[in-house]
């Protein structure tokens, strides 16, 4: 055991500031160079103003003209992230989903409580998911069309436009709400 | 289910086949040549990097070289005050929370009680964290390549030199793949900064600040070295830490790409590429069954989703650029490996959905497995076979020309009950006493699983959880009030470095057992081990050990809870 | 608070049981080779 001590020692200093400062440092020094916008969080501009990320989801909820992002169990906050953590089975759940769900009614009436789709009333996992089905925008274009007093095809043919689609065919297209809100704005400019 | 998700699964398994044996060949070649890393570890290391180790040698390398790394990561904890790089000011996490975080990052477990962003400054994820994944990673496949060489050792006791082994692990396959794999991360929006959190002024007139970090390093050799520990608490659910369809594909392609590539290695270092491919077949059969058990039980509603009158698959605690097929193939494959990152919440998995990942673990992580122990770990299940069969047709077991003998069988025993039992004992107090049930988030049959997941993951040292079951507790989310829950911290702790180093330790021995033997010749009577027969022998003695302990436990927990509507 | 250097009895505490433990571990070398 004593013959290990040193040559451990040595190790541990060695592989730490390789592996811990050197590889990270250098990562860093690369990735901001050559992909500045994407390593420092794809944030997205309006004006002069940061609105946000393109990457990471917002709460909308109160303002019934922009499309609604789905439910979050940190309402959106991206400075402490956690999980709902109830299982398939609890009551708890059970309850939230029967509230999101008659709130989701209320707010676009005319759909059944059948057709809801499920991510729209379910927790996202990360709590700032960025995205909505495209089930769900659709019902959400009606509300929307008619608070903007917009024609229906456009909002959704803006919809299409900021769909972010998926690599081939691993997961799932999804509609950006933050982006799809924006070009909302700017259409109404 | 859709067409687009089973094609995800079988495009997975038909790129992961194809770099097995490039990875694996490619592996080979690094243990067996000498280069100018050998030199460099003789010039680093001195005489401790010429040494041809016994059984014993390399095994005490490894704990005094883990044993170290512990009490420096620890240190590096407990001093967070002291550190740059920290944005938000944050203290110190406490010593209970620090002696499970130490634990479980030097052991590849990578359990988290705490959330990275409200608890750990850049510092320590870069030079703490980061690098316990490099060298954790490094020790196992280092330990893999000691215990390979013992079965194909014909003359001698040595199993290699640790020191040698381990940095060539890291500068000749782990470096130069991450910093490649890093930066095609940050190319997909992976953030990769020093600076502090920023706030944006959301559309609704609200602000976000948003924790940022220097994550796309992290990222990459957290999945390739099938450690799993998030920079943020929802890990791999985060944008930032996955932020698409490809970067999830690419990652999770990662976390298996070296395990199943070792299989190979095996195979080519006793000069039979077949029996490489016996053992990864028989690692992938299970591997897709389980996959596509989740993905079926994911697509239906929950109970408490009927209850709310909903149709549709189980969308929660997932997200939506996963889906359903992507968040069930991602909870397969970080659940057969050691991994135990996540891109959707384990807790929210429906009943069936949810006993896949824990029975998973609960083979002992030997599904391909973490880099290194998955292998040994599977080898030692490959000799118990060997063993049942030659009982079953009356002939002495013997395997690649070895004769297994009672020492042998013995070592195996140990090995392969040494982790179930631990994850008995130590869910079996933690639910019996007190201040184990202080843990418990859920009610009912769900708090009972989030338990024996606790245990199941943090003794097999995968680290996922039923992220409800609480270690560490921050009323204001940062170190200054929070508190540790103490029973919980060091009963897991305990847990994985047991199911770490006892298995381990364990492996060695057999391969220095084997290394002293004499081979003999392939007869007519030898029972061939590359043949499909000798793949469904395999399986069958993994899933027989995994089964027989925990089938009670599992229908007590997750499968109880998917044979009812019933709500609780 | 200035410089956290690790003080008080937790601490005493985590070096108490990880030197155990990994001292466990060097019998366990021990007791296997009698196996």
């Amino acid at each position: 055991m004593r013959r290990d001590l040193l040559p451990s020692a040595i190790a541990i200093i060695a592989f730490t500031v390789v592996c811990g400062l050197a590889y990270p440092l250098l990562v860093t020094g690369i990735g901001q160079v050559v992909f500045p916008g994407r390593a420092s969080g794809s944030l997205v501009k309006r004006e002069r103003t940061v609105v946000g990320s393109k990457l990471i989801g917002q709460d909308f909820r109160g303002r019934p003209e922009y499309f609604q992002s789905r439910p979050s169990v940190t309402g959106y906050a991206a400075d402490g992230t956690f999980f709902n953590n109830q299982g398939p089975n609890q009551k708890k759940l059970a309850d939230q989903l029967k509230a999101n769900a008659d709130a989701y009614l209320k707010q676009n009436p005319g759909t059944r409580r059948q057709d809801i789709p499920a991510d729209a009333v379910t927790t996202s996992a990360s709590g700032i998911d960025p995205h909505i089905s495209r089930a769900s925008a659709r019902i959400q274009a009606r509300r929307v069309a008619r608070v903007r007093r917009m024609d229906l095809t456009r909002v959704d043919d803006l919809i299409d436009d900021n769909t972010d689609g998926r690599f081939l065919f691993f997961g799932e297209p999804g509609v950006n709400v933050l982006e799809l809100n924006l070009a909302l704005d700017k259409e109404q400019q | 289910m859709t067409v687009a998700g089973w094609a995800t699964i079988v495009a997975f398994v038909a790129v992961l086949t194809a770099t097995t044996p490039l990875i694996g060949a490619y592996l080979e070649r690094v243990y067996t040549t000498e280069g100018r890393v050998d030199r460099l570890a003789v010039r680093i290391f001195g005489q401790a990097a010429r040494r041809e180790q016994s059984w014993q040698s390399y095994a005490r390398s490894v704990l005094v070289f883990s044993a170290l790394f512990f009490g420096l990561l620890y240190l590096i904890l407990r001093t967070q005050t002291l550190h740059p790089w920290n944005p938000t000011g944050l203290g110190s996490p406490p010593w209970d929370l620090s002696f499970n975080t130490a634990a479980s990052f030097v052991t590849n477990t990578n359990w988290q009680y705490y959330g990275g962003e409200t608890t750990m400054t850049y510092f320590t994820q870069m030079a703490g964290l980061t690098v316990q994944n490099f060298v954790s990673a490094a020790v196992g496949i280092a330990v893999a390549i000691a215990v390979i060489r013992g079965f194909a050792a014909h003359s001698g006791r040595s199993l290699g030199n640790f020191y040698v082994d381990v940095t060539k692990t890291l500068l000749l396959v782990l470096l130069p793949v991450s910093v490649i794999g890093a930066l095609f991360l940050v190319s997909q929006g992976l953030i990769q900064t020093l600076g502090d959190y920023t706030t944006v002024h959301t559309l609704a007139g609200g602000d976000q600040v948003i924790a940022r970090g220097p994550v796309a390093s992290q990222e990459w050799i957290k999945e390739l070295g099938t450690n799993g520990g998030g920079f943020f608490n929802v890990n791999a659910a985060h944008p930032y830490e996955n932020s698409n369809t490809l970067t999830n594909f690419v990652l999770l392609w990662s976390i298996l790409a070296i395990p199943a590539g070792l299989t190979l290695t095996f195979g080519r270092m006793v000069g039979s590429k077949g029996q490489g491919w016996a053992v990864f077949a028989a690692m992938m059969t299970v591997f897709v069954v389980a996959t596509a058990i989740v993905y079926v039980a994911e697509s239906d509603p929950t109970p408490a989703m009927h209850a709310a009158g909903l149709t549709g698959s189980n969308m929660e605690g997932k997200d939506v650029r996963f889906g359903i097929g992507s968040s069930s193939l991602f909870a397969s494959v970080t659940t057969v490996a050691s991994c135990g990152a996540v891109n959707a919440s384990m807790e929210s998995l429906s009943g069936f959905g949810g006993a896949v990942p824990m029975a998973n673990m609960m083979t002992g992580e030997v599904i391909f497995g973490g880099v290194g122990s998955g292998l040994y770990g599977m080898l030692l299940f490959v000799l118990l076979a060997v063993f049942l069969a030659g009982l079953m047709v009356g002939r002495t077991p013997e395997f690649l020309g070895k004769k297994i003998e009672a020492r042998e069988v013995k070592l195996v025993a140990l090995g392969t009950l040494a982790v179930p039992l631990m994850v008995l004992a130590a869910s079996a107090l933690a639910l019996a006493v007190k201040y184990g049930s202080q843990s418990i988030f859920d009610s009912g049959p769900q708090g009972f699983s989030e338990s024996i997941y606790a245990y199941t993951s943090q003794a097999n040292n995968n680290g996922s959880a039923f992220a409800g079951y609480t270690g560490y507790v921050q009323p204001d989310g940062n170190n200054a009030t929070a508190y540790g829950l103490t029973f919980a911290d060091l009963l897991g702790g305990l847990a994985m470095l047991f199911g770490r180093f006892v298995p381990l330790v364990l492996a060695l021995a057999v391969g220095g057992s084997l290394a002293g033997k004499r081979v003999t010749p392939r007869g007519p009577g030898t029972m061939r081990t590359d043949t499909p027969t000798f793949v469904v022998l395999l399986i069958g003695t993994v899933l027989l050990v995994a089964l027989l302990t925990f089938v009670p436990a599992l229908f007590l927990g997750p499968i109880g809870q998917g044979l009812t509507d019933r709500l609780f | 608070m200035l410089a956290e250097i690790p003080d008080g009895p937790g601490d005493v505490w985590s070096i108490l049981i990880a030197v155990a433990a990994f001292a466990l571990l060097f019998v366990l070398i021990r007791l296997l080779e009698r196996v």
